[in-house]
């Protein structure tokens, strides 16, 4: 075999080579963050038939979401089982009329408003929408 | 920084000699390392589709959002489908081409049988991740395996092995997930391994 000048050698081409992998590489860099960022800070919403809708006055939870509902004065209102401390899922405990939270032991009385331990905001509602025949809860932006 | 050239852990994949024979195109066509190729990029898609597929009730769901809400998700899903076409394609071309070449001969036998086993893998992995799209056919396709598999003695605990508890309509199943995510997977990727060592223990084929 004879060597032409013109032509590139073998260590040009993987170096080539290994430019064009670190370029690829790098170009699906934001491609990929995208992808992976793509459910970052999603709002949680829920939905529940009207016919199902248990018409109590009490908070009751919506299957294993955080989302619980009662009927108020005014319709259907829900609240975000999320204690405002740090974030632990709360429940409504109706025996004392309370919302526990198993964290830190802070307590919210029925609407919300804390009563006890370290969290010191209320609770927050969840907004209510009915549509065809379902009511749709979803996290307040 | 480390050690040159051939002696650092890059380099060393880069052979010390090469035979001139070698460097033919029509020796190999480059099968075996675009089968590998494709066997890398359906490592690196499938991970990326890990982080969003639900096997069981959820597949064909968790495919669907993938493929429309998620940004690049159609094109990720295209990918490791394509990839996956193309590795069952070349691996079977690349056994066509050692038969032509008369490479399984001795001393060759051991690396021939795990070729032939790779094979097996690669296209059991084909039909497995078919079944995880979790569509009607799906279904039926895990229909007919499951009773293929009962034919067998003791095939009915085989059958759950392999398969979980299928539904007419969804073949994806846990079972089946973790079959074809860790199991199949891990060990082609082994076998590969170990496939690459034994040729570059004789001596080598082409230069990386």
């Amino acid at each position: 075999m004879t060597i032409d000048q013109s032509l590139y050698t073998r260590r040009q081409v993987l170096s080539l080579g290994r430019k064009t992998l670190l370029v690829l590489g790098v170009g699906c860099l934001y491609p990929v963050s995208r992808y992976l960022r793509a459910k970052e800070n999603s709002l949680a919403v829920a939905r529940i038939a009207s016919s199902e809708m248990p018409l109590k006055t009490n908070w009751q939870r919506l299957g294993q979401t955080r989302f619980w509902l009662r009927q108020g004065t005014d319709g259907v209102e829900a609240m975000w089982a999320s204690c405002t401390h740090l974030g632990c899922e709360v429940s409504y405990d109706s025996v004392q009329d309370q919302w526990l939270c198993p964290c830190h032991g802070s307590r919210f009385d029925r609407d919300g408003q804390p009563v006890f331990g370290p969290a010191i905001s209320p609770l927050v509602r969840a907004e209510v929408k009915e549509k065809d025949g379902f009511y749709l809860t979803s996290q307040k932006v | 920084m480390g050690k040159q050239g051939n002696n650092s852990f890059t380099g060393h994949i880069r052979p010390r000699q090469i035979r001139a024979g070698a460097l033919r195109l029509r020796a190999t066509f480059c099968l075996g390392g675009f089968s590998f190729l494709a066997f890398i990029v359906l490592t690196i898609t499938g991970v990326l589709l890990l982080f969003y597929y639900q096997p069981g009730d959820r597949a064909f769901a968790s495919l669907s959002e993938i493929n429309s809400v998620l940004p690049y998700g159609g094109f990720v899903r295209s990918l490791h489908f394509w990839a996956g076409q193309m590795m069952v394609i070349s691996v079977f071309l690349h056994m066509v081409r050692v038969v032509w070449s008369r490479a399984y001969r001795p001393l060759r036998e051991l690396n021939w049988i795990t070729g032939v086993v790779l094979f097996g893998l690669t296209v059991i992995l084909d039909y497995s991740g078919y079944l995880l799209r979790g569509g009607q056919e799906s279904g039926a396709a895990a229909t007919v395996g499951q009773a293929l598999f009962t034919s067998l003695p003791e095939g009915q605990a085989l059958a759950t092995v392999f398969f979980g508890q299928p539904s007419p309509l969804n073949g994806s199943t846990l079972n089946m997930f973790v079959w074809h995510v860790f199991i199949l997977a891990g060990a082609v990727g082994f076998l590969q391994m170990f496939h690459f060592w034994r040729i570059r223990r004789g001596g080598g084929v082409r230069p990386l």
